[in-house]
């Protein structure tokens, strides 16, 4: 694997000199950008569904603690088990824990966004499994151990000379001279190959698309039926997911998939849509006789309480991408994030801290992604606020220098407190979390500070002490 | 990791949602409805379901049902079989099979043609209607015929029954259980579907409704039985990896071959 260059500029130059990259690109508008065109043409009533889809994903987002449990509880009455967990770590854990109990050597993968933020393969292939990624795309980029550069379609950036290079080291069992011309000449090989392995397999790994909180079900869309056979085939399925991928009802989510094939590839659905949840208990029913799903925070209830909520409402179309000026010329990589284009540049600081800031410089804001996002993601005001952030300093430094020379004097200190803090804990207000302090702007900007105590630490602990004296 | 670990990671996932809900800014725009997950299920069923039922018919521009959906399915390069009586469907289907020589197999073991299908009432039907023939005819796996481990040879042609049928996207939707068991949808090389006439709705809606009431029926009446899975097939398996180019059969069928049936 090569080493990723750093910062946006170097990596964005490497791009722009890279001819191959070009001519791999250039299949994004016919490939995406007319037959989106033509699919949203044929159903007049597209933007009054993707109105419907904002509606759907606001109120449960709205009501979000009550969809999660009601989907917690109907997947535990079929027999399943929700997991939680808060950081990339915690699900990569549990995950790993899950396999290990069940003495389990290989794992069959669909593809899933999640799991590339949390780099699960990759971990599990290092804790010693055989983790094989079956999607198409993404296998192309396993061999490759490179990073997708697409959310919908990974390995948008290879050329056929590059698949067959790989594919000639990686079956080298197949004989040399064999043909790897068209592109059914791939596929095949790739079909009987990986065929092999989901028929054993012990674990499969899947992502969803959706959670459905009346019935516990999750769905996933897949046009080559992989993401089915990993999780119909072996004994155990997990799904790894988050969320804000809940939706109340079926017809919720048939609404949200309305919208997501056709703003993705421009089919009006994708070929295989599938709602599943809990092991195979009837007799004579073949299935996976345990389910598992996983559900990942990992800065998504602190974007829920911020000015960022509503790129919660994104389904991962990749229609931003695929309209994104700077991301046709660049392809997916130059962004060095799992989540490229606009919408990557407003989710990636959330999952990956403060360095992916940058990402919000690549855009010319010229607004198609906020035009064709079927759930009317403001992205360009999204990224904007980062770019704002991105400039500001730690914390003003009048308020650190006040502050640093205060604590330094223990009489005076004490004394400001007592005088502050009434007033601080009057300015904060609410009990729950003190929404704005006085010189601490950008601290309180984007999260909620603990709500003030009228009394400084000193002086509770002061009076305790004395208490107890007595 | 025990269950204490497991229940303080549940403690600490919905406290950080709870808190977040608190602090969630405040929706002034037009489509926020500050609707109770009651209410939303009333509306939903009041309204919505018939209004995007309503759309989708406006979206099928008049066209009859049944041909939008055959129309949708051939775009997406599906074939249909179209039987003269019941009795015929099977012996159709099986000259279907052999006829076609499936030239990308070509280089391949060659395999001992087999159709298998779960265990299915109206298979069981069919079959007894064309015993006399001398074609192919599915062999149908139960739960004493070890199913998983002869789906595992080769690849084999599979059969199965759909439950509902929604035009606006030509999109079969199929309910896992013995009848159907969900992997021959994928691990068929050829997939065979088929689906009654009157089954066939214009909106997801209908025929979401449909799928309800059957699982009401088979449940008791408090308990509808939930299938496990609900798979919807719009074609046969594809991919666009390889340079965008659409090449069928990826993982799953090569052909999926439908047979609507009065
Ligand atoms: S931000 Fe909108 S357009 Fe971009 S991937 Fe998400 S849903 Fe699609």
């Amino acid at each position: 694997m090569q080493e990723p260059i750093e910062n946006l500029k170097n990596r964005a130059h490497q791009a722009l000199g890279d001819e191959k990259l070009k001519a791999a690109l250039s299949v994004i508008p016919e490939g995406f950008v007319n037959k989106r065109l033509k699919a949203k043409a044929a159903r007049p009533d597209f933007s009054a569904l993707s109105d419907r889809a904002v509606e759907i994903k606001k109120h449960t987002l709205e009501n979000i603690t009550h969809y999660l449990e009601r989907f917690e509880h109907a997947v535990s009455k079929a027999g399943g088990t929700v997991h939680f967990a808060q950081t990339p770590d915690q699900a990569r854990q549990i995950i790993e824990q899950l396999c290990k109990e069940r003495s389990a050597k290989r794992i069959v993968k669909g593809k899933s966004m999640i799991s590339e933020e949390i780099n699960l393969a990759p971990h599990l292939i290092k804790a010693g499994y055989e983790c094989i990624e079956t999607d198409l795309g993404e296998y192309l980029i396993q061999l490759r151990g490179e990073m997708p550069s697409h959310i919908v379609a990974p390995a948008v950036h290879l050329t056929r000379d590059d698949i067959r290079q790989d594919f000639q080291t990686a079956h080298d069992e197949l004989p040399i001279e064999r043909a790897l011309e068209t592109p059914e000449d791939f596929v095949k090989e790739a079909r009987g190959i990986l065929r092999e392995k989901f028929l054993n397999a012990d674990i499969g790994i899947t992502g969803a698309n959706f959670l459905i909180a009346e019935n516990g079900k999750t769905v996933i869309v897949t046009n080559e039926g992989n993401g089915d056979l990993c999780q119909s085939l072996p004994q155990t399925h997990i799904v790894i997911s988050s969320f804000e991928k809940l939706v109340p009802t079926m017809e919720d989510a048939m609404t949200m998939l309305r919208l997501l094939a056709r703003s993705a590839t421009g089919q009006p659905i994708s070929t295989y849509t599938t709602f599943t949840g809990g092991p195979a208990l009837k007799k004579g029913e073949l299935g996976p006789t345990e389910f598992h799903v996983v559900l990942l925070d990992n800065g998504r209830s602190r974007m829920l309480g911020s000015d960022y909520s509503e790129m919660l409402r994104c389904i991962r179309c990749g229609a931003c991408l695929n309209h994104c000026p700077v991301y046709q010329n660049l392809g997916g990589h130059a962004y060095g994030s799992v989540y490229p284009g606009p919408m990557g540049a407003v989710l990636s600081p959330q999952f990956f801290g403060r360095s992916m800031l940058e990402l919000s410089h690549a855009s010319s804001f010229c607004g198609r992604c906020n035009e064709v996002c079927p759930v009317q993601i403001p992205l360009t005001k999204l990224m904007r606020k980062w770019r704002a952030e991105g400039r500001q300093k730690p914390l003003p430094l009048i308020t650190m220098k006040l502050w640093a020379w205060l604590a330094a004097k223990p009489a005076l200190y004490n004394w400001a407190m007592r005088l502050a803090l009434p007033i601080a804990a009057k300015i904060a207000g609410s009990k729950s979390g003190a929404k704005h302090l006085p010189g601490l702007a950008q601290w309180t900007h984007h999260r909620t500070a603990p709500s003030v105590s009228k009394q400084s630490f000193q002086s509770q602990w002061a009076k305790s002490e004395k208490a107890g004296e007595t | 990791m025990s269950l204490k670990d497991s229940n303080s990671r549940r403690h600490d996932f919905y406290a950080a949602l709870k808190s977040a809900e608190r602090t969630m800014p405040q929706a002034d725009d037009k489509l926020s409805l500050k609707l109770t997950p009651d209410q939303w299920q009333q509306q939903n069923k009041d309204q919505y379901n018939q209004r995007l039922t309503e759309l989708t018919r406006a979206a099928l521009g008049g066209e009859d049902v049944v041909s939008f959906f055959k129309a949708h399915l051939l775009a997406q390069k599906a074939v249909f079989l179209e039987p003269t009586s019941r009795a015929k469907i099977l012996p159709t289907i099986a000259s279907h099979l052999s006829s076609e020589s499936d030239s990308s197999n070509a280089n391949e073991a060659p395999h001992q043609p087999r159709l298998l299908s779960g265990d299915n009432p109206f298979i069981h039907q069919l079959k007894a209607a064309s015993k006399d023939s001398d074609e192919l005819l599915p062999v149908i796996l139960n739960a004493a015929t070890t199913p998983l481990e002869a789906l595992k040879e080769g690849e084999p042609d599979c059969i199965s029954t759909a439950e509902a049928g929604a035009a606006e996207s030509g999109t079969l939707i199929l309910v896992s259980g013995p009848e159907n068991p969900t992997p021959l949808n994928f691990l068929a090389r050829r997939h065979i579907v088929l689906i009654k006439k009157n089954k066939i709705f214009a909106a997801y809606e209908e025929a979401l409704a449909e799928i309800d009431s059957q699982s009401r029926k088979q449940g008791s009446k408090t308990e509808p039985a939930i299938p496990r899975t609900i798979n919807m097939i719009s074609g046969p398996s594809r991919t666009a990896d390889i340079e965008q180019t659409l090449t069928l059969g990826a993982h799953g069928p090569v052909e999926l071959i439908i047979v609507i049936y009065e």
